[in-house]
């Protein structure tokens, strides 16, 4: 069964694209979230095993949105998606728990990349 | 993996519009509320989406643009730098930049737009405030910090290593291969990757703690890494989570600071193997290779072996079967446009069966039909529903215009928006777009007056306009509506006078009520000048036919010294409306239902003259009587002395009585536009098909009038 991925990102642009890269490369999108309310909420209903989680959002940002679900679930693999120049956001949303990142703008092959080895990592 | 780019420009611009849209709302409520750092921050969310996505697309000039303006307003969300109006100003024009530069892409033209003066502005205003860029640093964790070891240490150890120890001796053919390495390092530009160094003392500690090992790891980082010093700092994290950091070469912080190529070394002691820590490494992005050499390994290497009792997360978690929510989906216009078409056929089709089956009295038939019938308009119903986008979309941008508009004039104007939540078909909302930018427009410029004037008045410096939408029955009302001037009929009429759009004996038969038809002539501005933002040759008569295209109409209600309200009456959609049937002279035509107030039968010997033309009086109103017969021009029925009905029409304040030969019922009808050589023809809205397949015209009652 395809491993499972939640969108988060507050640009439906940006989402289509992430969702159109992995679904091509055969991801199971279960859903998506414009926010980090709306993240946490989906996390816990679908519970999905990657989440792609942009850092600057509306409601609540990222960095918080992966402390709210790493409570819901310490196994959870959040991919934080980041633009360039937020060095000091990812690293602080690493040390919320999340298991990596990207940076916009995406290279397909780079976020393919960055999600199989989050999902393969055993930590 | 290679992307098509393209097939995402549609969506970019849509949302990058929607981001420009509220950057320019958010900066208004600052403006106006400069301490609001909340809405700094939201204004910053929105800037930076837009660069994020801007750069996806490779749009360079937006990406860069949208980045400055980030810079700036991170200085503003700190509160280091007060919100001045310079500032909001600056911000206005970026702000206009980047729908220029979309607007570019938009339409593929070429070029650059040159923003090199906004760049600078921006730089100006961020390193006034003494906070020039500054490289963010990178934190590494603690842990990591500790043990820098650069080179071997100096620090004699009390244990020789020539005097067999009574500890657990490290594996020899290791240690010894380690000082046949270089003690020096090489000087040379093309320097060789640092080699990190781990001296004996400190391979002894870690050798004295059973099942312990000791590795040096050469990470390699992928060639086009982005933030190395994150990756490191990734790298650092997962080894201290395996064990404990024994040094780096290049130091930590030429790691932090990213001066090194792409590979680096680390130290590690741990209890794992180096499978696992070579899985744990690579499992971070970015990372193309490690070599991991164990420099000390443990005593028992059984006992340490592979703490297999980990389990891979289990991949049947995924097996829950998840519900799927409701998630929306964006459609091009001209898929629903095909769509309506398509029920519009529908319900002609439909019409017509039931005309046919109205010939036949078979029950079923007509339980089938009706059941048709339902479904057709629930289907029309959910067709309809889909094209409707609240007004807000468009009523949007108007607050700063208002402000530009005000501030260009040295007029003091609040802007109230009510009733965005409205809803409209999205052809028809933006269709009146223009005709709206063209009404508020003038409001500002001919209606407000300046504060001066206005306190000379008795009015409050600042002038009010308001701009509201609300639904009235089969309409969606859009008004504009300021405390200004007001329309002075007379100057109206000299006006027109003076451009020769009427003539004089025209001029002394004008009255109060013909402000609308006149204000609504081609040519007809009252303004003197024009003003910078506004004139742009678009004047009340686009606004009217425009808005008569659309099926709906306009009414001016205008008082001198107090005010004008300017309403749009627009149907809720464009392409299906209910409509009153009627006969005369053996044609079909349609009366628009949102028209009509009522009917009546009338009797010859009622009809009055008033001035000249014909009239009905009813419960004290007097009405002016059409007859649509003699208005067509077609062969007269309504000449005898028989009653005969007639359809009381309104528009706004306006009534009409039209006569016809008889009243044939309610219906549904699907509007075709009349063709671009029938347009010049006055009197009709279009045309439609009837159940029996012929074509009736559709009455535009307010060209009747």
């Amino acid at each position: 069964m395809a491993p499972t991925v939640l969108i988060v990102d507050d640009a439906l642009f940006m989402r289509m694209m992430i969702k159109d890269i992995l679904s091509k490369d055969g991801f199971d999108i279960v859903g998506e979230a414009e926010n980090g309310v709306e993240a946490v909420k989906k996390y816990a209903e679908l519970r999905p095993d990657l989440v792609t989680m942009d850092i600057v959002m509306p409601e609540m940002d990222g960095i918080e949105a992966v402390r709210n679900i790493m409570k819901l679930d310490p196994g959870a693999r959040v991919l934080m998606c980041s633009a360039m120049g937020q060095q000091p956001l990812v690293v602080e949303a690493l040390e919320a728990g999340a298991k990596d990142f990207i940076i916009k703008p995406f290279q397909p092959a780079k976020v393919v990349e960055a999600v199989r080895k989050a999902l393969h990592d055993e930590e | 993996m290679e992307m098509d780019i393209s097939q995402y420009k549609d969506l970019f611009i849509t949302e990058a519009q929607e981001h420009l849209d509220s950057l320019n709302k958010f900066l208004l409520q600052l403006e106006s509320d400069p301490a609001n750092l909340e809405v700094v921050t939201e204004i910053f969310r929105s800037a930076h989406t837009l660069k994020g996505m801007s750069a996806t697309m490779g749009y360079d000039q937006l990406t860069e643009l949208a980045h400055e303006m980030e810079n700036l307003l991170e200085h503003l969300r700190t509160g280091d730098t007060p919100v001045t109006s310079g500032i909001v100003d600056t911000l206005f024009s970026c702000f206009d930049t980047l729908g220029a530069i979309i607007n570019a892409i938009a339409e593929d033209r070429p070029g650059q737009i040159d923003y090199s003066g906004l760049v600078s502005d921006i730089r100006a205003i961020v390193n006034g405030a003494g906070l020039g860029p500054e490289a963010e640093p990178i934190v590494v964790p603690e842990r990591a910090r500790e043990p820098v070891a650069a080179g071997p240490s100096p620090e004699p150890e009390p244990s020789p290593e020539p005097e067999p120890s009574p500890e657990p001796a490290p594996e020899r053919p290791e240690a010894r291969a380690e000082p046949a390495e270089p003690p020096e390092p090489e000087r040379e530009p093309p320097a060789p990757p640092p080699v990190l160094e781990i001296d004996e003392a400190e391979r002894q500690k870690f050798a004295a703690i059973p099942g312990m090992r000791v590795m040096r790891l050469t990470v390699q980082l992928d060639s086009e890494c982005l933030l190395k010093s994150v990756r490191v700092f990734m790298v650092f994290k997962k080894l201290a989570q395996l064990g404990e950091v024994l040094g780096s070469a290049p130091p930590v912080e030429a790691l932090e600071d990213e001066k090194f190529e792409t590979t680096f070394q680390v130290g590690l002691a741990t209890h794992e193997g180096s499978e696992r820590v070579e899985r744990a490494i690579l499992a971070i992005a970015e990372i193309s290779g490690i070599e991991v050499e164990t420099l000390v390994e443990p005593e028992e290497t059984q006992a340490a072996g592979e703490s297999s009792g980990r389990v891979s997360r289990p991949s049947d978690q995924s097996q829950m079967t998840v519900a799927r929510k409701t998630q929306s989906v964006r459609v091009n216009i001209a898929r629903l446009d095909t769509l309506m078409n398509l029920v519009g056929e529908l319900v002609i089709n439909r019409t017509r069966l039931a005309q046919i089956a109205s010939g036949f009295e078979i029950a079923e038939l007509r339980e089938a039909l009706d059941q048709t019938s339902r479904l057709t308009a629930e289907l029309q119903d959910e067709v309809m529903k889909t094209r409707m986008v609240p007004v807000e979309h468009v009523f949007n941008r108007f607050p700063r215009m208002v402000r530009d508009l005000a501030r260009a004039d040295g007029k003091e104007v609040d802007f109230v928006v009510e009733g965005k939540e409205i809803e409209l078909d999205r052809t028809i909302l933006d269709e009146i777009s223009d005709p709206l930018i063209h009404m508020i427009r003038n409001a500002v410029d001919h209606g407000i007056a300046s504060p001066e004037r206005r306190r000379v008045q008795g009015k409050p410096s600042r002038g009010t306009v308001r701009l509201a939408a609300y639904r009235d029955r089969n309409y969606v009302a859009i008004e504009v509506e300021d405390d200004g001037e007001g329309i002075d009929p007379e100057r109206v009429f000299d006006r027109a006078l003076a451009r020769g759009l009427v003539t004089e004996d025209e001029r002394r038969a004008l009255g109060a009520d013909d402000v609308l038809r006149v204000v609504c002539m081609p040519g007809f501005s009252t303004s003197e000048k024009v003003s910078g933002v506004s004139g742009r040759g678009v004047g009340m008569d686009a606004v009217k036919s425009k808005t008569e295209a659309l099926g709906g109409f306009v009414i001016i209600d205008s008082e001198p010294g107090r005010g004008t309200r300017t309403t749009l009456k627009l149907p809720l959609t464009l392409a299906i409306v209910q409509a009153l049937m009627v006969e005369v002279s053996s044609e079909t035509y349609a009366v628009p239902l949102g028209t009509v107030r009522e009917t009546h039968v009338i009797n010859p010997e009622d009809i009055k003259t008033v001035r000249n033309a014909e009239a009905i009086f009813l419960r004290d109103e007097t009405i002016p009587l059409l007859r649509l017969d003699g208005a067509l021009q077609c062969e007269h029925v309504l000449n005898g002395t028989e009653p005969f009905p007639v359809v009381i029409t309104e528009i706004g304040p306006r009534l009409i009585a039209i006569g016809v030969h008889s009243l044939i019922g309610q219906q549904e009808i699907v509007i075709s536009t009349l063709d671009k050589f029938l347009k010049r023809v006055e009197g009709f809205a279009g045309a439609t098909i009837l159940g029996s397949g012929r074509v009736a015209l559709i009455l535009d009652i307010p060209s009747l009038m």
